[in-house]
């Protein structure tokens, strides 16, 4: 089931660590519960941002990568 | 004379370990060499012996004229000289001299791995690889990383329990390094290789950072199926890369490269492989002078001891790492509990929110310290590392300024220590770190590196460099006077 995002963000072309920086700090605007989509070219960051995830205590809802895109789901817990 | 008043002997008799080089101050400086995790500085006395072979100088494959004769002797020397150091039993490994650092004998290795379980399958690789023992084994097959113990920064030793439950699901063979590159961290590899064995799974293990360093013996090591080192990171350089693997895993394989020397009749439309295996995989012209220069610098090293090398250096690695962690906002990489997680003499750091390349070309420009910086070819690993303190980092919402923040913070500086290495040479690391700590403006040079982007490279390149070149130009000008417009 595909979950609606509250915010897209969109990380193409930028090299590792900026994915999971941008994804941080989008994460420490958004509202408990709320659900960021992030879009990364990296080939590292999909692994980096679940890794993150992980760590930071964020719900990792879906990966998959498709055409040279990452796509990360998350939610803020 | 041998042992420890060997080794005394010996630590001063390292070609360039008086170079001096005009500092930034003007001032002449010793070189302090730290750098020798990328290459070792030449042993005098292997040096030595390689010169008084080239009055011998031939070509192998023939033992028809004295000299080729002395060539042949010569280099089998080298090879059994490699078997008896790493106390590998020639009846069951042969040793290969291929290429000219551990990347060829690795590549050399994945392909004999890859005959000798020809069928489909994962290739497990452990996360604290280098390149070189990484990259070869992903043409093999998909890899799957063996995990680490600890967590980052400070990552520790292959997970041995880990390692051996991956072992379980039989990968085509599993690839380790002995220790690390970027962190000098010794991994448990008896254990690796009884998990591997038990399995039926070849295990590859790279020695480049620890045969120089540590007793490497095969028997105590549980028997690998292979095992890569360079002469140039064991005072040898110039010296070809060194694989020593089980005879029946290369005989299981078509030859690696084909040409001259590894051919007993060759007819215009068929030709017939070698009988001896070594000869079989070593076609071409073999670097002789390489292999002699490498067979006498084991030498040296086999009479002082490996065990007592490693009792010094052990030493003198805790100094290091004390001495770093002692400067303050000086973070440094992996486990430093050397009791817990022992390792050679290599330590990675940061300082405070400098960039690495500030912080390397500081120290070489204002102190005359050889360091390296970077990723050490080790980007997975170094990247696990740095994972943390990069992701914590604030960067400006625009990219390509943030880029410019985050770009310098990508990598590390690496200290490594050789039997040169004294503690005065630490301690001259500690104290520069120190005061480049507390007065980072006094050694902002913006015509060498640019703190904000970490660009020195594209900098035109500094006094010291053109000095090397002129005194090349001036010893190549004296040996052609000498040779041409002298009377005999």
């Amino acid at each position: 089931m595909r979950v609606l995002a509250d915010r897209e963000l969109s990380c193409r072309g930028m090299r590792c660590p900026l994915p999971v920086i941008y994804t941080r700090k989008a994460l420490a605007a958004m509202d408990c519960g709320q659900v960021l989509r992030v879009v990364a070219t990296d080939p590292g960051s999909m692994d980096d941002i679940v890794e993150f995830s992980r760590r930071s205590g964020a719900e990792l809802i879906s990966t998959h990568a498709a055409g040279g895109d990452c796509v990360v789901v998350l939610r803020k817990l | 004379m041998n042992g420890a008043p060997l080794l005394e002997a010996l630590r001063g008799d390292f070609i360039g370990i008086d170079t001096r080089h005009c500092a930034a101050d003007g001032r002449s400086r010793r070189r302090i060499y730290l750098d020798s995790a990328a290459t070792t500085l030449m042993m005098s006395a292997a040096h030595a012996t390689a010169t008084a072979f080239l009055q011998h100088n031939a070509n192998t494959h023939s033992r028809t004229h004295f000299s080729a004769h002395a060539a042949a002797e010569a280099y089998a020397f080298a090879r059994e000289r490699v078997l008896s150091f790493i106390d590998a039993d020639p009846a069951r490994y042969l040793c290969l001299f291929v290429g000219h650092g551990a990347t060829a004998a690795l590549n050399r290795a994945a392909h004999y791995l890859c005959a000798y379980r020809p069928q489909a399958g994962h290739v497990v690789v452990s996360s604290m690889e280098h390149h070189s023992n990484d990259l070869p084994h992903r043409r093999v097959g998909p890899v799957q990383r063996a995990t680490l113990t600890g967590t980052a920064p400070a990552l520790g030793a292959i997970d041995a329990g880990a390692f051996a439950t991956l072992m379980r699901d039989r990968p085509r063979y599993a690839a380790v390094s002995l220790a690390s590159n970027v962190t000098g961290i010794v991994n448990p590899i008896a254990e690796l290789s009884a998990a591997a064995r038990s399995c039926g799974v070849p295990i590859l293990v790279d020695a480049c950072q620890a045969i120089a360093h540590l007793p490497v013996s095969m028997r105590s090591l549980g028997e690998p199926d292979a095992l890569v080192f360079s002469g140039h990171k064991v005072y040898a350089p110039g010296s070809p890369g060194v694989l020593v693997i089980r005879r029946d895993i290369v005989e299981a394989a078509p030859p690696a490269e084909l040409g001259g020397g590894m051919v007993s009749d060759v007819s215009a439309r068929d030709f017939t492989l070698a009988c001896d295996l070594v000869e079989r995989e070593e076609a071409g012209t073999p670097n002789v002078v390489g292999a002699v220069t490498l067979g006498a610098a084991l030498e040296v090293l086999a009479r002082i001891g490996m065990d007592v090398i490693a009792a010094h250096e052990r030493v003198l690695t805790e100094h290091l790492v004390a001495s770093l962690l002692a400067v303050d906002a000086l973070r440094v990489y992996g486990s430093t509990d050397l009791a817990a997680c022992p390792r050679v003499g290599v330590a990675s750091f940061n300082l405070a929110d400098h960039g690495h390349g500030w912080v390397a070309a500081a120290l070489n420009d204002h102190y005359d310290i050889a360091v390296r910086d970077g990723c050490f070819c080790a980007q997975p690993y170094a990247r696990s590392l740095l994972a943390s303190e990069l992701w914590a980092l604030e960067a400006p919402d625009d990219a390509d300024s943030a880029e410019r923040v985050v770009q310098r913070r990508r990598g590390m500086v690496r200290a490594s220590l050789g039997l040169y290495s004294t503690r005065a040479d630490v301690d001259a690391l500690a104290s520069a770190l120190r005061e480049m700590g507390a007065h980072p403006g006094r050694y902002r040079t913006p015509n060498r590196h640019d703190d904000e982007v970490g660009a020195r490279h594209e900098q035109p390149a500094p006094p010291a460099v053109w000095q090397v070149r002129a005194e090349i130009d001036r010893l190549l000008t004296a040996r052609w006077r000498s040779a041409h417009l002298q009377p005999a």
